[in-house]
């Protein structure tokens, strides 16, 4: 099965202070989807959420995150998708290097936090 | 803010020096006992004296603040004594229950200098009303006031812009709080109030804050209603920008 948490690499390789916006905004996407897949997964095999495979599962994995008591990972992951919707969806602001950056180290904070939950 | 029932009216803290050892009470709101304890911790962390006693008002235990230390037999004598830090921080930190039957139980931290024991008073009297605050410079986004509208989300919210408030006054660097609403683009029908927190400092220390103001969210929930819990849990995000 293919593992999610690649997708940071991509990110990783596509944000950098010269690159061009095109690049920040496809990383700030993957960053978000490496951890939000990866904490579906974890959830999912941990009992903690059961997938609807749809759109509603974006919501859901951040509200059982917030039922089993870890609001530190549902509002990051909140924080990261609300930039993942700047990202893809708002052509009216810039997407800066330090958005992509910042959302980066969310994202791989997150895939810590999600691999060690238990 | 705790709300206080006060025997007196507030006192500058000029006031304070001229008139101690003059016993003033405050009622503090068992509501906001929990955010109490936290600003205990916080004070103990920066070098106050923070004086866990024995016993129990309410199923609650008890902190007082002080500026020296005092020893486990000795307290009724450095309360008749006075001494001014002391008898400031009781002012200010002082309970209704009977001050004769107090047992001391746990001492943290030692030494503070002057300066220290005065900033330590002066946030205490700030936190606790006496004087002026460190507001939190919040603004409201268009999006959200719908969303505000449902009484228990309002609640909610303001729980946690409270807690933060008092985080604020205790040293976080926070810049300014904004509640916006966020809609998932891929979930269009589920739309959640967002607290905002644009904080002064690197991406190290702003995602241990996250951590922190997270954690805190986590604990509000003990005062909450299980409807409440629900709200919070499903309907509010906290996030941090830097």
């Amino acid at each position: 099965m293919f593992d999610p948490a690649n997708f940071c690499n991509l990110a990783l390789q596509l944000c950098s202070s010269g690159a061009n916006e095109t690049s920040l905004r496809t990383s700030i996407g993957r960053s978000y989807f490496s951890a939000f897949l990866s904490a579906r997964e974890r959830l999912d095999t941990l009992g903690y959420y059961h997938p609807k495979w749809g759109g509603e599962d974006h919501p859901g994995v951040r509200n059982a995150f917030g039922a089993i008591g870890r609001s530190d990972l549902k509002n990051k992951l909140l924080g990261l998708s609300r930039r993942r919707r700047t990202a893809d969806y708002n052509l009216n602001v810039t997407v800066t290097y330090s958005l992509a950056q910042g959302a980066l180290q969310i994202a791989n904070n997150l895939l810590a936090e999600v691999s060690s939950l238990n | 803010m705790p709300e206080l029932l006060l025997q007196d009216e507030p006192q500058t803290t000029a006031e304070w020096e001229e008139d101690l050892p003059s016993p003033k009470v405050a009622y503090i709101d068992t509501s906001k006992l929990l955010q109490y304890y936290r600003y205990a911790d916080y004070l103990a962390q920066h070098g106050a004296y923070v004086y866990k006693v024995g016993r129990e008002w309410e199923d609650f235990p008890e902190y007082i603040v002080g500026g020296e230390p005092i020893p486990e037999n000795q307290w009724t004598l450095v309360w008749s004594r006075g001494w001014p830090y002391h008898a400031q921080a009781i002012d200010i930190l002082g309970t209704a229950f009977d001050r004769s039957d107090i047992e001391l139980c746990e001492v943290k931290y030692a030494k503070p200098t002057e300066a220290m024991i005065t900033a330590v008073l002066s946030q205490t009297a700030e936190y606790l009303g006496y004087a002026l605050q460190k507001q939190l410079k919040l603004s409201i986004e268009p999006p959200a006031f719908k969303l505000l509208e449902n009484l228990t989300l309002a609640t909610v919210a303001q729980k946690v812009l409270d807690m933060i408030a008092i985080e604020k006054r205790g040293g976080m660097p926070i810049r300014s709080v904004s509640i916006t609403s966020f809609k998932d683009p891929e979930a269009a029908n589920f739309e959640e109030l967002v607290v905002k927190v644009c904080l002064d400092c690197d991406s190290d220390t702003a995602l241990r804050i996250w951590d922190d103001l997270s954690t805190n969210i986590e604990d509000l929930k003990r005062d909450l209603s299980s409807h409440e819990i629900k709200v919070l849990d499903e309907r509010l995000g906290l996030d941090c920008e830097w």
